[in-house]
C-alpha cells in the first residue's frame, strides 16, 4: 500500500472515530453520530469476517499460484 | 447482443509453460458438450474489415485464420457456441435482446465451462482450473468480447468517434481489477481494468497484436445488407453479475444513442485515455475532450449517460434492448455513488470489491502491492470454482451484487433465449440433434431421409419462440418440423 493510501486511511479511520466520548443516548446532538458510527463498527466487523473468510480459502503457496499461471495470448 | 469468454485455464500445480494449453482446452471443451453439433464455417469471414476490403488470406497472420477446423468446436443446446480459441476454452453465448439475458447466458457459461473443467479434471487425472478473466500478467492477454447488432445504415465513423469515448471512460463501471500495471506487470500497483495495457490502435482489424480499440471486424453472420455486428474487444471479464448488466446494457443504450443519429465531445488520445483513467482508482485523473473541457472517466460518463436519456425514454430512435430504463436508473446511480469513491461501488463491481479486499488484506499483513498474496487474491478471483473462487465466494455471502437468480442460469444452460433466432438454434438441437450435420449462427444443416437442407437465419431478431413454438409443438419427425418451417415461410435450400 502506498503512502497516500496509508494516509487516506487514516484520515479515513479518524473521522469515523470521532463523536465517541461525546453525548449519549437517543435524541442527543451526536445520537446520528453514534448510529453511523455503530453501522460503521457494524460494517467494520461483517467486513473482517469476510476478511478472515478470504484468508482461510486464499491459495497457500501464493508465489507458486501466481508464478505458475501462464497463459497463451487470445483475442 | 452477445457475449463470449475466453477463459484462463491451468492445471493446479503445473506450471503453465508445462502446460499444452490447446490440447488442455480441447479436453475441457470435449468434456462438457452434451448436445453438440458439427460446426458449420461457410459463414465466417474473419478478414473481411469494416472499412471497406478484404485481407488477403497470404498477408493475414495465423491468428486472424479464424475459420479454420482445427480444434474441438460445438453448438449447444442453450444456441451457445462452446469452442477452443487460440488455446482458450472459449464461449460464446447466444443472441439475446435484454442485458439481463446477456447476464443469464453468461454466468450459464460459467456454470458449463466449470463443470467441462471439472470433468475434464476426472478424465485427466489432473485438477483443471478455469478463471474468467483476461490476462496472466506476464503480458498475455485474451478477451471478453461484447458483440452488438447495429444497423448496417450507421456510418462505421459515427461509431469509431462516439462509441471510443464511452469505451475508453467506462472502466470505472466495467473494471475487473488489476494488480500490476503494464503489459507485463512491471509497475507494481493496482488498477481498475485489466485490459487497458493491451490496446495500442484507434481503429483496426487484429485482435490478438496491436489491438484497436474498435475492431473492424464485419462478420456479421446475418443479413450484411441490414446489419453489422460491432465486434468489442475492450471489455474485462466479469465475475460480479451486476458489472456485467451494465457493461453490456450501457453499451448498447450509448450505441443506440449513435444510431439515432446523436454525438457528443470526444476523449482526445482515447489509447492514452484508456490506460490513464485505469491506472487511477481515485477515480481523479482529468483527460482533455474534444470541447476544451477536461473530464475524469466518471464525468465523461455523466455526459453520456445525459446525452443517450432521450434513447431511453422512447424518444428518438427505435432499439430492441428490453430493459433499457433499468439499466439506465442503475447508470445513474452508479455515477451518483462514484463520486464516493471506490468503496461506494464495492457492492457492485469486480474492481471495486476486490481493491477493498486487497486495502484490507494489506493492512492486516503490512503488505505493499509487490507482494505475491495480493496478486493470488487478483488471480483466484476469478476462479470459477465455487469453493474456491473470490468472487463466487463474495456474491454468496450477499457481498457482490446478482442480476438473475439460481433458477434463471439454470434455465440458461440448457434452454435458448427465446427472443432470437437462438431459440430455433436451441429448439433444433434439443428435438433432432441426431440430423443435424452442421450448425452456426445464421443456418443449421440437416439430413432427413437422403435430403440435406439448409435453413438459413439471416435476421437474428427472427426465429423466436413467438414465431414458432406454436406451430413447432405437434412435430414429431425431423420431416415434419422442415415442412412446418418450409409453410411457415422460413428460408430452406436444399444441397
Amino acid at each position: 500500500m502506498s503512502e497516500q493510501e496509508r494516509s487516506q486511511e487514516r484520515a479515513q479511520q479518524q473521522s469515523q472515530n470521532t463523536g465517541r466520548g461525546f453525548g449519549s443516548g437517543a435524541g442527543g446532538p451526536h445520537a446520528g453520530q453514534e448510529q453511523v458510527q455503530r453501522q460503521t463498527q457494524e460494517s467494520d466487523a461483517a467486513f473482517d469476517a469476510l476478511l478472515d473468510q478470504i484468508d482461510a480459502v486464499l491459495e497457500t503457496n501464493a508465489e507458486e499460484y501466481v508464478r505458475s499461471f501462464v497463459q497463451k495470448g487470445g483475442q | 447482443m452477445g457475449i463470449e469468454n475466453e477463459y484462463g485455464v491451468a492445471v493446479e500445480g503445473v506450471h503453465g509453460d508445462r502446460v499444452d494449453p490447446i490440447t488442455l482446452s480441447a479436453a475441457v471443451v470435449t468434456a462438457g458438450t452434451s448436445l453438440a453439433s458439427r460446426w458449420d464455417y461457410a459463414t465466417e469471414s474473419p478478414l473481411r474489415d469494416a472499412r471497406g476490403y478484404h485481407l488477403p488470406r497470404h498477408e493475414a497472420l495465423p491468428d486472424q485464420l479464424t475459420d479454420e477446423t482445427r480444434y474441438a468446436n460445438r453448438l449447444l443446446g442453450n444456441g451457445a457456441r462452446f469452442y477452443v480459441d487460440h488455446a482458450h476454452p472459449e464461449y460464446s453465448g447466444p443472441e439475446v435482446t435484454s442485458a439481463r439475458d446477456a447476464v443469464a447466458w453468461d454466468r450459464a457459461g460459467d456454470l458449463i465451462v466449470q463443470a467441462a473443467a471439472e470433468q475434464a479434471s476426472a478424465t485427466l487425472g489432473e485438477r483443471v482450473r478455469v478463471f474468467k478473466n483476461t490476462t496472466d500478467g506476464k503480458g498475455s492477454s485474451y478477451g471478453c468480447h461484447e458483440n452488438h447488432l447495429v444497423p448496417r445504415g450507421v456510418p462505421f465513423d459515427a461509431i469509431v468517434e462516439g462509441f471510443t469515448t464511452h469505451l475508453v471512460s467506462r472502466v470505472p463501471f466495467t473494471g475487473a481489477g488489476r494488480v500490476g500495471i503494464g503489459q507485463h506487470g512491471e509497475v507494481t500497483g493496482f488498477q481498475i481494468a485489466q485490459r487497458p495495457d493491451f490496446f495500442e490502435a484507434r481503429v483496426g482489424l487484429e485482435t490478438t497484436v496491436r489491438r484497436p480499440l474498435i475492431n473492424t471486424r464485419d462478420e456479421p453472420h446475418a443479413d450484411v445488407l441490414r446489419w453489422r455486428r460491432l465486434h468489442v474487444i475492450t471489455g474485462d471479464a466479469l465475475v460480479g453479475q451486476w458489472g456485467t448488466w451494465l457493461k453490456v446494457g450501457a453499451a448498447s443504450l450509448v450505441l443506440q444513442a449513435i444510431a439515432a443519429g446523436l454525438t457528443w465531445p470526444s476523449v482526445l488520445n482515447p489509447v492514452a485515455a484508456f490506460r490513464a483513467y485505469s491506472h487511477d482508482p481515485s477515480l481523479q485523473q482529468r483527460w482533455t475532450c474534444s470541447d476544451g473541457v477536461d473530464r475524469t472517466a466518471v464525468e465523461v460518463q455523466r455526459m453520456l449517460w445525459e446525452r443517450v436519456s432521450p434513447v431511453v425514454a422512447g424518444a428518438v430512435g427505435e432499439w430492441w434492448l428490453d430493459d433499457a430504463g433499468a439499466v439506465h436508473a442503475a447508470w445513474g446511480q452508479a455515477l451518483d455513488d462514484a463520486s464516493r469513491g471506490a468503496d461506494a461501488l464495492a457492492d457492485r463491481l469486480d474492481w471495486a470489491a476486490k481493491y477493498r479486499l486487497l486495502q484490507g488484506l494489506s493492512q492486516r499483513g503490512g503488505l505493499d502491492w509487490s507482494s505475491p498474496r495480493l496478486a493470488a487474491l487478483d488471480l483466484q478471483w476469478a476462479d470459477l470454482d465455487p469453493d474456491k473462487g473470490i468472487g463466487l465466494t463474495l456474491e454468496r455471502q450477499g457481498a457482490l451484487r446478482t442480476v438473475v437468480t439460481p433458477a434463471e442460469v439454470e434455465h440458461a444452460r440448457t434452454e435458448p433465449p427465446a427472443t432470437t433466432r437462438a431459440w430455433l438454434r436451441g429448439w433444433v438441437l434439443h428435438h433432432f440433434a441426431g440430423h443435424v450435420v452442421q450448425a452456426t449462427w445464421d443456418q443449421f444443416t440437416v439430413q432427413v431421409g437422403g435430403r440435406v437442407v439448409t435453413v438459413r437465419l439471416p435476421e437474428p431478431l427472427d426465429h423466436t419462440a413467438a414465431r414458432w413454438d406454436h406451430a413447432l409443438d405437434e412435430v414429431t419427425d425431423a420431416a415434419e418440423m422442415l415442412r412446418v418451417l418450409e409453410t411457415g415461410g422460413a428460408r430452406l435450400e436444399r444441397s
